[in-house]
């Protein structure tokens, strides 16, 4: 095993430097809670931007008799707008919900956390008790386990 | 660099990783220091090759972390990492055979270097592929296909050299013209990890050895005190 | 002589439109591994922009060109890629399929919506003039088309080759993770691939639009001609393709020019590329293609003898009890819903079970209702039978080449079949009758007449519950077995000696007499049948309603079919919602991407409590959810409170 201050070492520092910038610009892909929010700002947006262009397309084709001039609002105001309010709605509701059941998770860890500090603890008390009892005897120490068996 | 323990290229800790609901890794720890070759034996279906994936940022963690030189990489895409420095020779064909080896060549620059300089480290290091290098790379012969591969290697200068079944199915003395080329590989604390089912030349050139036998790290040590766990995993002990 | 030449010049220059068109289909598929059906319908998208630009807005046609060509086709591409292909990869074969038939429906659907069809007319370029060959004039069109498709074969050849992004593509096909390894993108040359293959379909589209007309299905089905010719160079070479597109648009025009125009042959004529197709995925040598299986939704648990029998009972008793409470016309309406879900019910052994995908179900099934008509006029239950009996038959004889074809070939096959009967064999006055449409009588079973819309409602519900019992009944048998064997290890049917020619002969022919027999009381229900309504077309909502209820159940059948059968309902009481009714199943087919196990078997996981896949995803983020939140650090008491405040709760 070479050692890390070897004459090979201005060069080794060359390279590794370079690797360790390039590491530290790597973008690990944990959770994504930027594009998250994004995506929940975009749900909140689309709805009523959908609603805008369903009434648009309303009020523009009982403007006229006509079906065909009504077709462009049916696409625009019917379609788009509909299309819109959904996926904001999906989208929304997506987010949100993983929000929350987050924050409910996180909330039952901690219950969680404080019942078995509070068990520990319990048990801790009662060893002192026993310990009180009986005087320590070294061969309770377990042994340690050897790392290979032929 | 200040710091006295200067932080290990590569190091895994608590890894647990598989395929689908299939654990394959159960809490591998490893470390490869700067400059360092540390073989990872141990038998078929060990984790091995599972293990390299997980490095390589191609087979996902589902616990434990990655670390290189102090980072965090758990959960870095492969292509990321391997345009960051870290050069993986899979288990196999390491080529592309539908590709020329120019071809095969020009891939290399995706990891920033030139195509020129490319060309030139590789075909310097293995003058046979110059010969063939209009030559599809899938009728190359077998140890010039791991020429092929491992000149990327060379090439693309890594920080970091994973190294699967290298050996696999070449003559010996063929293998151990590869591995004096891994070797040389390593000036420049380059760390490398080559992973071999059988120990053969690993206990030669490797400076630290680890044995894995079903997803875990059985033994690691240096390569001479590692005759004895070796021998207890492939007799069945 | 001279006509030879004009022939020539005329095969030669669909030859090369198709050539550009298929070029883009093989670069997108070698390159994505998702086989888009789409592709014909984003070239006649593009066509209308095109339209829409240079002839409504009346733009210069070179900025129109460059908008179109350069700018909106690429990214369109790549929009699709990133929302819907980019998964589909390695995905199976029926989700893939599937979805790219959603996003070509959804496209047809939005071309009859934005241009409603009229006399659209797109001149050729400099038309009328030409170069004078002394012999024959050819027009600028036609030189600018085989020219485009030289420049195309010309750049594709220079970008695969010579750029590193083209090599790169290669190599990614090649050996994809080693691509990876090596510091490739493979997510950036896909989305290249399709905003090219994207790009490529829109100039075909726009150079077929001057010979076809704007025509939306017209230009749609060039897609066909693009995969016939794409199989020429097994969907791998673009070289070959391109002979294959030259070849195909010779023989068309050969056919044109000296086919008599009246007779059998005049339909043959229209059924060229489909004839290809077929004959040329018959002849080729089977090239390895992806690794993945055709199906992976799950199988759900064979449900008890008992249950089985108690669902089927309370199938036709609710049926009857819905009958005693809905108006006639609901009836009508729902009964639409059963048909289609007895033909879908047709999918569930051969794609869910067996595992080899038809796109012609539909077809099969108006083979049958051609077949019931034809032989029993009066309604007579004898032509269930028959419709039955014609349907399997025909059913075999598409079994056929399925015997050697596997996966994505096979379904091309079937589709190519679809096409071949609506061109060849619908279409003929002595099939459906002169306008199209004959009027059918409904069945009369031993003396009673189900003529009633209650009746016909109650022995639809009968007629599946039936069939689907007697399909469970079935998959218990060692021919059931036999069929999961097929769709899970066919090698290893092989290898044990099981006769799989046999038992895939058997299930095409069993599947195709179920839709049969759903085509037979399909047209009774309508009292009519015309070709229209057993189009290819037509057929494929059909395939993508089946896979969405769940290919692998036969209820997921019944929801499919009720649910395409619920989109004209919903249409016709929210008048606006007209245009989604042309959508729906487009969308429907998108939304697939995700949920390959179908409806039934997702909401049967959700009343079960089994949430695999969702758990399996909330494993995976939880570590670094966790870490986000804070949870590394020991918690304080301000954490508690904010966590409180975001699950509304007061102090516990």
């Amino acid at each position: 095993m070479s050692n890390p201050t070897d004459p090979s070492a201005d060069v080794a520092d060359d390279r590794l430097t370079g690797f360790e910038a390039e590491l530290a610009r790597l973008r690990v892909s944990g959770t994504s809670s930027t594009t998250e929010q994004r995506l929940l700002v975009a749900g909140i947006v689309l709805m009523p931007v959908g609603l805008v262009l369903v009434l648009i397309g309303w009020f523009g084709a009982s403007g006229t008799t006509e079906f065909s001039s009504q077709v462009p609002y049916l696409i625009s105001g019917g379609l788009l707008g509909l299309g819109c309010t959904i996926v904001g709605a999906v989208l929304y509701l997506r987010h949100s919900l993983a929000r929350y059941l987050r924050f409910w998770l996180l909330r039952v860890v901690y219950e969680e956390r404080t019942s078995s500090d509070r068990n520990v603890e319990a048990l801790h008390e009662l060893g002192q008790i026993l310990r009180n009892r009986a005087p320590t005897d070294p061969s309770a120490v377990p042994p340690r386990e050897k790392e290979t068996q032929p | 660099m200040g710091s006295e323990l200067p932080s290990p290229v590569l190091e895994l800790t608590g890894v647990r990783a598989g395929y689908g609901r299939i654990q394959v890794l159960h809490g591998v720890d490893l470390i490869v220091p700067r400059g360092t070759i540390v073989g990872l034996l141990g038998p078929n279906g060990a984790g091995k090759s599972t293990t390299i994936g997980v490095i390589s940022g191609q087979v996902p963690t589902s616990t434990g972390a990655v670390t290189m030189l102090g980072h965090d990489v758990t959960g870095a895409g492969a292509d990321a990492l391997a345009r960051a420095g870290v050069c993986t020779i899979p288990e196999g064909r390491g080529m592309f055979p539908n590709l020329t080896v120019d071809e095969n060549v020009w891939m290399f620059t995706h990891r920033g270097v030139s195509t020129r300089e490319a060309r030139d480290i590789a075909y310097d290091h293995f003058p046979v592929l110059a010969e063939r290098r209009s030559m599809m790379a899938g009728r190359l012969s077998g140890g010039e296909q791991q020429m092929l591969a491992l000149a990327r290697a060379l090439a693309t200068r890594p920080s970091l050299l994973l190294l699967d079944e290298l050996s696999m199915g070449l003559a010996p003395i063929i293998v151990e013209q590869l591995y004096e080329q891994v070797a040389a590989v390593t000036a420049g604390g380059v760390g490398i990890l080559l992973v071999e089912q059988f120990a053969g030349h690993v206990l030669d050139v490797a400076d630290q050895v680890a044995v894995m036998v079903n997803g875990r790290i059985r033994a690691a040590g240096r390569p001479h005190e590692m005759a004895e766990a070796l021998s207890g995993v492939y007799l069945g002990g | 002589m001279e006509e030879l030449i004009a022939f020539t010049v005329v095969g030669v220059v669909t030859g090369a439109i198709y050539a550009v068109a298929a070029s883009g289909l093989v670069l997108t598929y070698t390159t994505s591994g998702v086989f888009n059906i789409a592709h014909g319908a984003i070239g006649m998208l593009m066509a209308f922009v095109y339209w829409e630009i240079r002839f409504d807005w009346e733009w210069p046609a070179p900025i129109a060109l460059v908008l179109v060509i350069g700018v909106i086709a690429p990214l369109f591409g790549v929009l699709v890629e990133r929302t819907l292909a980019r998964n589909l990869g390695r995905a199976s074969l029926v989700s893939s399929l599937v979805v790219t038939i959603g996003l070509m429906l959804v496209l047809m659907g939005l071309a009859f919506n934005i241009w409603p069809p009229a006399g659209r007319r797109v001149p050729g370029f400099f038309s009328p003039g030409g170069v004078d060959l002394g012999v024959i004039v050819v027009s600028w069109h036609e030189v600018i088309a085989v020219a485009t498709a030289l420049v195309v074969a010309a750049g594709l050849r220079l970008l695969m080759f010579n750029t590193r992004t083209g090599v790169t593509m290669r190599a990614i096909v090649d050996h994809r993770p080693l691509a990876t390894l090596t510091g490739a993108r493979p997510a950036r040359s896909s989305m290249l691939s399709w905003a090219i293959g994207s790009s490529l379909a829109a100039v075909a589209g726009i150079l077929l639009a001057p010979v076809l007309q704007l025509n939306v299905e017209a230009l749609t089905l060039l897609v066909v001609n693009a995969y016939a010719a794409a199989m020429v160079g097994r969907l791998q070479s673009v070289p070959l393709t391109m002979v294959g597109a030259v070849v195909l648009g010779l023989i068309e025009s050969y056919a044109v020019g000296y086919l008599p125009s009246t007779g059998v042959f005049a339909n043959v004529r229209l059924a060229i590329p489909t004839l290809m197709l077929f004959v040329v995925l018959l002849v080729i040598p089977e090239v390895r293609l992806r690794a993945g299986s055709a199906v992976t939704a799950r199988m759900p648990k064979l449900p008890a003898w008992r249950r089985s029998a108690i669902s089927a009972v309370a199938l036709v008793a609710v049926a009857a009890a819905f009958t005693t409470v809905a108006a006639d016309d609901t009836i009508g309406k729902v009964s639409v819903g059963l048909a289609l879900g007895l033909i879908a019910l047709s999918l569930v052994p051969l794609t869910g079970w067996a595992g080899q995908v038809s796109l012609c179900q539909l077809t099969l099934a108006g083979v049958g209702a051609l077949a019931a008509m034809k032989v029993a006029t009066d309604g007579s239950p004898i032509g269930l039978v028959v419709a039955a009996l014609a349907a399997g038959a025909v059913g075999g004889v598409v079994a056929l080449p399925a015997l050697r074809l596997k996966g994505l070939y096979l379904a091309l096959a079937t589709l190519a079949f679809a096409a071949l009967m609506d061109n060849v064999v619908f279409i003929r006055e002595d099939a459906f009758g002169n306008f199209g449409s004959t009027r059918v009588e409904r069945l009369e079973l031993g003396g009673v007449s189900f003529a009633g819309e209650r009746a016909y409602f109650i022995l639809l519900a009968t007629a599946f519950a039936l069939v689907a019992f007697g399909l469970l009944v079935l998959r218990r048998s060692d021919f059931g077995r036999r069929l999961s064997a097929l769709r899970d290890a066919p090698t290893a049917c092989l290898m044990m000696g099981m006769n799989t020619t046999r038992t895939k002969l058997e299930v095409f022919a069993l599947s195709s007499a179920i839709a049969g027999v759903g085509g037979a009381l399909y047209a009774g229900l309508q009292n009519s049948a015309s070709a229209a309504d057993y189009t290819m077309f037509s057929g494929l909502p059909v395939v993508l309603l089946a896979v969405l209820g769940g290919i692998t159940c036969v209820s997921g059948a019944l929801v499919g079919g009720l649910v395409l059968a619920g989109f004209p309902v919903l249409t016709d009481s929210i008048s606006w919602l007209e245009s989604l009714a042309l959508l729906g199943p487009g969308l429907i087919g998108i939304t697939l991407a995700r949920r390959p196990d179908g409806l039934v078997l997702w909401i049967a996981d959700a009343w079960a409590g089994r949430v695999d896949s969702r758990q399996r995803e909330v494993d995976e983020a939880l570590p670094a959810t966790v870490e986000d939140l804070g949870l590394a650090v020991p918690f304080e008491e301000a954490h508690l409170e904010a966590i409180d405040r975001e699950l509304a709760i007061d102090g516990v």
